[in-house]
């Protein structure tokens, strides 16, 4: 019976374990908008009557 | 043995047989050419707080199809990284921001280019040095290479990469394919020189400059590495912007795809029109507020006129 015990309170550490180790997300873009030098820009924002463009994105795009 | 010694001794055999293989992310291509092409944009990852609704926005618009990473982490978690195929194709990658241990309060839904680097630890160093940030230093992603995550002198997001195996091939891009990047920048000539140095491209004004760009035109700048046109640089159009790469897609009709626009959930932020050289352009942006431009492209046309 005291086995047996000691078998589940193993059992029961290594699943702790694995939960808590293991390797991490390699969360490369998490640090994006903590570090500083960089501000709350959110692509192109969310406008509610579009960009104001004062150039054109006419000129721009693939050539050849 | 006391009991507290034996506890001491299974916790590190625990965490010993617990620690994890590193995370292994798939290379940016199936067929890796064992080259280094630096300064082309390899990859692209859509940083998005709306993942499932960007699966279906992209998908249904330009046919993409979306495959979450098998690969665990820990015991219960898995990898915050979806894969993003066209035609089977691998094209890019997409990243659930609201997973991500960070400030939720800074929104940074948008398209990141990934640039090949031949050394990155170098290309960090250099950007470092020509006043850009580092917000990820370099780290390793197995089978992709290894990626550092940065900003350019003027605040632009993007990021480097070094394949492991080598780049994928130049190849003609179809309809939904990811055609063309170019750089919003606040200042042209200032920009132009920062990516030089990271990429030794060759600079070539293209277009006659946009006179209603005021003092911050000086055209339409293409960056080159032997002889191929790699990405380009244009005065930022669009007022209160912070500088930003623009990533382009291929379509056949602008107006066809952003007419089902807003019923997926994203927004069109610039009706389709035409271009000064010909074709047309759009710019829409996806549930996540990210941003990204529709373009016409007949290669065989445009090389004829050019």
């Amino acid at each position: 019976m005291q086995i047996l015990i000691r078998a589940a309170k193993l059992v029961l550490v290594l699943c702790l374990l694995l939960t808590l180790s293991g390797c991490e997300d390699p969360q490369v873009y998490g640090s994006i908008g903590v570090s500083s030098g960089y501000s709350s820009y959110g692509g192109y924002g969310r406008y509610d009557s579009g960009p104001r463009m004062h150039g054109s994105i006419t000129v721009g795009g693939r050539i050849r | 043995m006391s009991d507290m010694l034996k506890f001491i001794t299974v916790v590190f055999a625990g965490l010993a047989l617990a620690a994890c293989v590193s995370v292994n992310m798939p290379p940016v291509t199936d067929a890796p050419t064992g080259a280094y092409l630096a300064g082309k944009v390899v990859w692209h990852d859509l940083l998005t707080d709306e993942p499932e609704a960007s699966r279906r926005f992209y998908g249904e618009l330009f046919g993409w199809e979306f495959e979450e990473l098998g690969l665990r982490v820990g015991t219960f978690r898995s990898i915050n990284y979806t894969l993003i195929r066209h035609h089977g194709r691998l094209i890019g990658g997409m990243v659930d921001t609201s997973r991500l241990n960070r400030d939720r309060e800074v929104d940074i839904s948008q398209w990141i280019v990934l640039l090949s680097v031949e050394d990155i630890d170098q290309a960090v160093a250099t950007l470092s040095e020509a006043g850009g940030t580092v917000f990820t230093p370099p780290t390793d992603l197995a089978d992709r290479g290894r990626i550092a995550v940065v900003a350019d002198a003027q605040g632009a997001l993007f990021s480097m990469l070094q394949t492991r195996d080598g780049d994928p091939a130049d190849t003609v891009p179809g309809i939904g394919d990811f055609l063309w990047d170019e750089l919003w920048a606040a200042d042209v000539e200032q920009a132009t020189v920062f990516y030089q140095r990271l990429a030794n491209y060759d600079a070539e004004n293209r277009f006659v400059e946009d006179d209603s760009a005021g003092d911050q035109s000086s055209g339409y700048r293409v960056l080159s590495t032997n002889g191929t046109p790699r990405v380009g640089i244009l005065a930022n159009p669009v007022e209160g912007l912070q500088p930003v790469w623009v990533t382009y897609i291929r379509v056949e009709d602008p107006a066809a795809v952003t007419a089902k626009v807003n019923a997926l959930g994203g927004q069109i932020l610039l009706d389709a029109q035409q271009r000064d050289i010909g074709g047309r352009v759009a710019l829409i942006a996806g549930p996540s507020g990210e941003g990204i431009a529709l373009q016409t492209w007949d290669p065989e046309a445009l090389s004829a006129g050019d």
